[in-house]
Formats: C-alpha cells, sequence, structure tokens
C-alpha cells in the first residue's frame, strides 16, 4: 500500500500521433514543476502518477500541479495491487464520517475477477459493517469511495477528483510576446493563451517620470504571478518616455492613443523578432474602450507586418476576464493605482472610429520617428521574472 | 539627499535611538513583573507618564496611554468613546485618515455621522460647526494642524463653544502635526482627549500616545492583560516609551524657537519661490502651521513632479495621485479647489534642521522641473 497522486490528461487523446509527443512535453512540464520535491512522474497505463514524496509536502505538489497546463485531473489515492484481498482489507480498514456514501468502481483491467457493480456490492457492504450509523447514498452521496482496478496490476483507491487546469503542454503551441501593460486584462490572455501551450515572453512600455516606478514594480508582480503557470517569464521594458513627448508634441490630442498604440505594435514586433518569437499577444476585447473598437483594431493591427497579434480576450466581457483574473491571482495587483499611461496624455476625447489615411498622415508630423524607435529598440532593459 | 517631506516622517534624532538600544539592552524587563528591576520598569513608566502630562500641562490627575502610534491611539479614542447610535458624532473633513476613516466605519454601521464642510483656508467654518453642535452631540474630532495643508483649527475656541452648548460633549483633537511644531497647552485648549506621535518630531515610529481626562469612560478595543489601566493591553514597550520621553521633552523645551527658525525659513521659500515661478499658487495661506507648505503648479502633475525632484535629489510629498482611478484629494476637494489644481498639487514639509540654503536649492530645482515639463507638453487646459 502506497500514497500516491494519480493525474490524469485532457486533450491528449485527441491528438492522435503527435500524442506522444505531447505526453512527453507534458512529463517534462510536471517533472520541472516539482523538481524542488524530489520526485518524478511515471506512467501507470493510460494515466500518470506521482509517488514517493514526503507526506507534508502533498498539498503543496497538488496545488503546484494545478498549475500545469495539459492535466485533467488529479486524485491522492491509495495504491494497491490488483489482488482482491488486498482490496478487501484495506476496504475494512475505511473510516467514513459522514452520513451517505457510494463506491464506484472502474475495472479497467478486465481480468480481475469481479466485474465493476458485483465489486461495488462486495465492499460497499464490507464498508457498511465496519462504519455503524452511515447509509449508501448513490445518487447524493457526502462520501465517494473510487476503485479504479487499473491495466498494469494496480488498483487506486481516492475520494476526490480535483480539476486541473486542462488545456494543452506549455511549450506545444509556440512562443508569444505578450504586452503587459499592468491592467486586468493583459496577465488575463496572457494566462489563457499559454493555456493552449504558447510559451510567454512579455513587453511593457513605461514613460517614468509620466508613471511610477511603482508601475513598474507592479508589471514585475504581475508576471510573478502569472509565472506560476507558464514557468519563468522573459519580461523586456521599453523606455517610452520620448516617444510619448514626441506624439504629444507633434500630434492632434485626439490621435495619441491610436498613434501610441501603432508605435508600441511595431516595436513589440521588432522585439518578437529578435527573440524568435512566433505571434504578439494583446488583452483587446471588442468594444471595452475607444482604443478597442473594431475600427482602431484595424488601424492598429496594420502596423504589425508579418506575425499573427493573438486577441484570446476579444469576445470576453468584463466580468468574465475579472473572474480569470482572481483565480490567477492577478486582480488584486492590476487594480492597485499606478497607471501604464499618466493622465496628463490622455485626450478627452480620443478617436473611436480612426481612419488609416489621415492616422498615417498625422504619424508622419513626427519626422523622427524612426530615430526614436531605434533609441527605445537599444534601450530595452530585460530581466527574468 | 534633502528630505522635504517631513510630514510624513521625520529623520529620529541620535538621543532618541540611543536611549531606545540602551534601555532595550539595560532595561528589557517586562514592567508588570514583580522582581525589582521589572517593578523598576513600572515606577519608571508612571514617571513617564507624569512627565508627560506635566509637558502638556494637563491635569496630573488625568490619563496617558501610550500607543503604538496615532492610528491605534486615533481607533482606541473613537471606538472607546461612541456608544449611542442616537446621538451625533461630529468630524471635520479635514481629518486624517486615521480619524476620518473610523467615522465612515461608523456611520456605516449606522452611527449619526456629521462631516464638518471646511473654508477656504482648510479650517472648520465656525458658523457651520455651532449650528450643528447640540444638546444631542456626544462626540467631536477636529484635528488641531491638517495634514495636507497646515491649516490651525482654534481647537481652544471650538472647544469653549461645544462646550457652552453641550457640556457633556467630549472633544478629541488629533495634534500629530501641531504639537511640538506649534504650542500645546491641554489645559488652556480644555480637549478631552488629544493625540501625538513621536516620529512626527524626530522620535522613533511605532510609539505614541493620547491624552486623555481621567472621567471619560473609555472602552478598551484591545483586550488583555490589563495594561495601562486596561486602557490598551499588551506588554508597555519600555525602551521606546523612554525615547518618547526624551523627543517630547526636546519637542516642548525647543517648540518656540523651533517655529521661529521654521517660520523664516516658510516664509523665505514662499517669497522665492513666487518669484522663480510666478504662476505658482499657494494653497497653504498666511495662517497655517510654517512647517508645512502645500502649492501647486498646474498644469504640471504632481506626481510627475515628485518624481522629477527625486531624480534631482529632493524629497517631497505629493497632494494627490496622477491617476485616473484616483481622483482628487479628499480634503483639497472639500476646500473648494478646483481638479486641476489638486491634480497638480505637492507638499514641502520642513524639519527643525531645514536650512534657507536647502529651500533656495529647491526653488532652483523645481523651477528647473517645471520649466523642463512645460517645453515638453502642450498646454491644452486653462489655468
Amino acid at each position: 500500500m502506497e500514497k500516491v497522486i494519480l493525474i490524469r490528461f485532457g486533450e491528449l487523446f485527441l491528438k492522435g500521433k503527435n500524442r506522444g509527443a505531447f505526453e512527453r512535453k507534458l512529463v517534462n512540464n510536471i517533472n520541472e514543476k516539482l523538481q524542488e520535491f524530489s520526485v518524478k512522474a511515471v506512467n501507470v497505463g493510460s494515466r500518470y502518477m506521482v509517488s514517493n514524496y514526503v507526506m507534508d509536502h502533498e498539498n503543496i505538489i497538488i496545488e503546484k500541479l494545478k498549475t500545469v497546463f495539459g492535466i485533467h485531473s488529479l486524485s491522492p489515492s491509495i495504491m494497491l495491487n490488483n489482488n482482491y484481498n488486498e482490496i478487501l482489507d484495506y476496504i475494512k480498514s475505511i473510516k467514513i464520517s459522514s452520513n451517505t456514501f457510494r463506491v464506484t468502481v472502474n475495472r479497467a483491467d478486465k481480468r480481475f475477477p469481479l466485474n465493476s457493480n458485483k465489486l461495488s456490492e462486495v465492499l460497499g457492504a464490507e464498508i457498511l459493517k465496519g462504519n455503524s450509523g452511515i447509509t449508501v447514498n448513490l445518487h447524493n452521496p457526502q462520501t465517494e469511495v473510487f476503485i479504479d482496478i487499473r491495466e498494469n496490476n494496480k488498483t487506486f483507491i481516492f475520494y476526490n477528483i480535483i480539476e486541473g487546469e486542462r488545456g494543452i503542454p506549455l511549450g506545444m503551441g509556440g512562443k508569444g510576446l505578450l504586452l503587459l501593460s499592468g491592467g486586468i486584462d493583459s496577465p488575463v490572455a496572457g494566462y489563457l493563451i499559454a493555456k493552449r501551450g504558447m510559451q510567454l515572453q512579455a513587453l511593457h512600455f513605461h514613460s517614468y517620470p509620466y508613471t511610477s516606478e511603482q508601475a513598474k514594480e507592479k508589471v514585475i508582480t504581475l508576471a510573478k504571478h502569472l509565472s506560476e503557470y507558464v514557468g519563468p517569464i522573459k519580461l523586456h521594458f521599453v523606455k517610452f518616455t520620448a516617444i510619448q513627448e514626441a506624439i504629444h508634441k507633434h500630434c492632434r490630442s485626439e490621435y495619441m492613443i491610436t498613434i501610441m498604440r501603432r508605435i508600441m505594435l511595431q516595436i513589440a514586433e521588432k522585439v518578437a523578432k529578435d527573440n524568435h518569437i512566433n505571434a504578439l499577444i494583446s488583452g483587446e476585447s471588442l468594444g471595452q474602450v475607444a482604443s478597442q473598437t473594431i475600427e482602431s483594431i484595424t488601424v492598429t493591427n496594420n502596423v504589425v507586418k508579418e506575425l499573427p497579434v493573438l486577441r484570446p480576450l476579444i469576445a470576453m466581457d468584463k466580468e468574465e476576464i475579472t473572474a480569470v483574473a482572481k483565480k490567477i491571482n492577478t486582480f488584486k495587483t492590476s487594480i492597485l493605482p499606478y497607471e501604464d499611461c499618466c493622465t496628463v496624455f490622455l485626450p478627452k476625447h480620443p478617436l473611436i472610429k480612426p481612419k488609416l489615411e489621415k492616422v498615417e498622415n498625422e504619424e508622419l508630423r513626427i519626422l523622427n520617428i524612426v530615430e526614436l524607435i531605434n533609441v527605445a529598440m537599444q534601450n530595452i532593459e530585460t530581466l527574468i521574472v | 539627499m534633502i528630505f522635504f517631506d517631513n510630514a510624513s516622517t521625520t529623520k529620529p534624532d541620535e538621543v532618541a535611538l540611543s536611549i531606545f538600544e540602551k534601555t532595550n539592552i539595560d532595561a528589557f524587563y517586562n514592567a508588570s513583573s514583580l522582581y525589582k528591576v521589572g517593578v523598576q520598569n513600572k515606577k519608571k513608566l508612571e514617571q513617564i507618564k507624569h512627565n508627560t502630562l506635566s509637558l502638556l500641562n494637563a491635569n496630573l490627575h488625568d490619563n496617558f496611554i501610550f500607543t503604538s502610534g496615532a492610528t491605534e491611539a486615533n481607533n482606541i479614542i473613537i471606538k472607546g468613546i461612541v456608544r449611542n447610535k442616537n446621538s451625533k458624532l461630529i468630524f471635520s473633513s479635514a481629518e486624517h485618515p486615521s480619524v476620518y476613516n473610523c467615522a465612515k466605519e461608523l456611520e456605516s454601521q449606522g452611527y449619526n455621522v456629521v462631516f464638518l464642510p471646511l473654508t477656504k483656508a482648510g479650517i472648520v467654518d465656525e458658523n457651520i460647526f455651532s449650528k450643528e453642535v447640540d444638546i444631542n452631540t456626544a462626540f467631536i474630532s477636529i484635528i488641531h494642524v491638517s495634514n495636507e495643508t497646515g491649516a490651525v483649527n482654534d481647537i481652544k475656541k471650538l472647544v469653549k463653544h461645544a462646550k457652552s452648548i453641550n457640556p457633556n460633549v467630549i472633544f478629541h483633537s488629533d495634534g500629530v502635526q501641531a504639537f511640538g511644531k506649534i504650542e500645546v497647552n491641554i489645559r488652556n485648549l480644555n480637549v478631552d482627549a488629544y493625540t501625538i506621535s513621536a516620529h512626527k518630531i524626530y522620535g522613533l515610529k511605532g510609539i505614541g500616545g493620547f491624552y486623555i481626562k481621567n472621567n471619560i469612560n473609555l472602552k478598551p478595543l484591545i483586550h488583555g492583560g490589563g495594561q495601562q489601566e486596561n486602557f490598551r493591553s499588551g506588554t508597555e514597550n519600555f525602551a521606546a516609551i523612554c525615547s518618547f520621553e526624551h523627543t517630547v521633552t526636546e519637542a516642548i523645551s525647543n517648540q518656540a524657537i523651533r517655529y521661529k527658525k521654521a517660520l523664516d525659513v516658510c516664509n523665505h521659500f514662499k517669497s522665492k519661490i513666487q518669484q522663480a515661478l510666478p504662476n505658482t499658487i499657494l494653497i497653504s495661506g498666511e495662517d497655517c502651521s510654517p512647517y508645512i507648505i502645500t502649492l501647486a503648479f498646474p498644469p504640471v502633475k504632481s506626481e510627475t513632479l515628485v518624481y522629477l525632484l527625486d531624480e534631482k535629489g529632493f524629497l517631497i510629498g505629493n497632494g494627490s495621485a496622477c491617476s485616473s482611478k484616483n481622483k482628487g484629494n479628499r480634503v483639497l476637494n472639500n476646500m473648494g479647489i478646483t481638479a486641476n489644481i489638486i491634480d497638480s498639487s505637492i507638499r514641502i514639509s520642513i524639519s527643525k534642521n531645514t536650512t534657507k540654503k536647502e529651500v533656495d536649492a529647491l526653488v532652483i530645482a523645481l523651477k528647473e522641473c517645471v520649466e523642463s515639463y512645460m517645453s515638453k507638453i502642450k498646454i491644452t487646459q486653462k489655468v
């Protein structure tokens, strides 16, 4: 008898011939996450398990596994051999503290002598014998005893099925550069796309002294929270002050945000290429603010020449986004009052439906824009969070 | 680095630090213990309490309770005094958050809370005060010197007025920015409770306290071993209290001379800055404490000015955050100051050690920062 954590996969079954690669990646990711506990995931039929860990670490290992993309569910379990007497002995020792229970048997090993109905009946009767005052409730039991008899001669007994993150193992979906602003949306966008297997780097534009050092610290904190799910993140900081001042000085104020975002995307594409990244990721949600109307997105998207801009939040509303932000623990940091753009640069009436030609003409007023972008590119500060 | 944010905290003087350290080594004993060295500490605590009351010129039969600072003191006083949801509780709109948020909390619990509006000078409007105080008023809390503007409320007059309408009203004043800076004489003010803190007057953080008249029925907020006559349980921070005694003694004995110097430095700064930047808006008026000068250079955002000055080696406070999520400033807003000036307001606060030379350097730095900002930013707002 041994205590183990049983790990089930999700969509990996869909992947046909690629399944091997996905599975290897997942196991690799699990092992990396659990490195500090000196344990490894081992295959048990169509599931994996983690064993030989210090019992005090069980909860924290489960918490870590809950952040691994590709895991469908988890169960802390007792592992026995597929031996009727061994199972029976264990079942006899079970003490159930609730009033009602049921036994659910899954017999994957068809060589096992008793079928699942018969087995649940017999084992249920044993539990009733050993626990006075409890009754069976098949439909809504307070305690459910799961018995999973696998093909590899191992039986797992557990009481809980803990939901995993699901999704696709990190690293199977290429690399993306997340535009991380410091607000609620962008960390959520990063999380959602990483859940599709994409590895992340992040890019932040800051305009000290118009915005604070705290705004920068806030972005680092957000990246740290995100790294719980996606592993260490390479975080690039672009000094945007001179560009913002130039736009402010030369262009009409209503164009400020549109032009700013176009330049940010141009820089982002350059950073992505320098780092061999396949896509840009933005936290835009259609219609949320003036800069996120379809006309604004069209005009800003126009500057990105080669890479796709992925917008995982495009059809989500604020409540849905906020719920995810709370789940991944970025919400509290995101709502700190340090902004990514000082109010001094925000126009009273930004363009809601910008026209590409007019915006391009307006941009021509900044004569040294190429030079400003080059300077910004040369002064990028990168850290790993 | 020159520090102009002395209203937020001050650099502790070396004696205050050394007393703390020495006492912690030589006399670390619990003042509630029975052995001699413990009893000695207890005696010393009594003596410090006595001295503090004496320095405040309060009745020696009254009480002084040591706390971790002014926030705790204000919480103990307000929450320990108010009882009846039907009686009226009056607060000024200029209260420090440690008073204001207690009042807000009481309001949310269904207490009858009234916030008094401010005059343009940032003090309580005496006419409105007179109208609000009635026989049903149980408690009043008015800040002595505003931490935002340095505006000084005439506490003596307000107490006299309130007591003439309702002799049973309990009057508290938060004196954190007043004590050691302007004259504070409890007998003269005739308040029932008064809060002070050490770290605003060159003492240590983590120690402060409040004066309270002995006839006031104060419910303890913190329950425990019954220390300090059960008003504030918890082992007394003996070393910090010994250091506090030094801080308070120094503050009282040097108050008048320091005030004179501060006034001189303050006036010097005001005249220099107006010469250097004629569009300066002085929010702190003539009658304010000379230790706090709130001013604005619209449309320069205060937050940006704080960062720019930081880079030049000057540390100042900002009146309000440059943030659309955190609009304005409660106190300045209540004084009727417009949003663009509030967005631009900064707080310069000086210490006993601030010199005219330092102020001159600050004026030069301010001029450079404001002019550099203006050269980069198009002016779209009317000032």
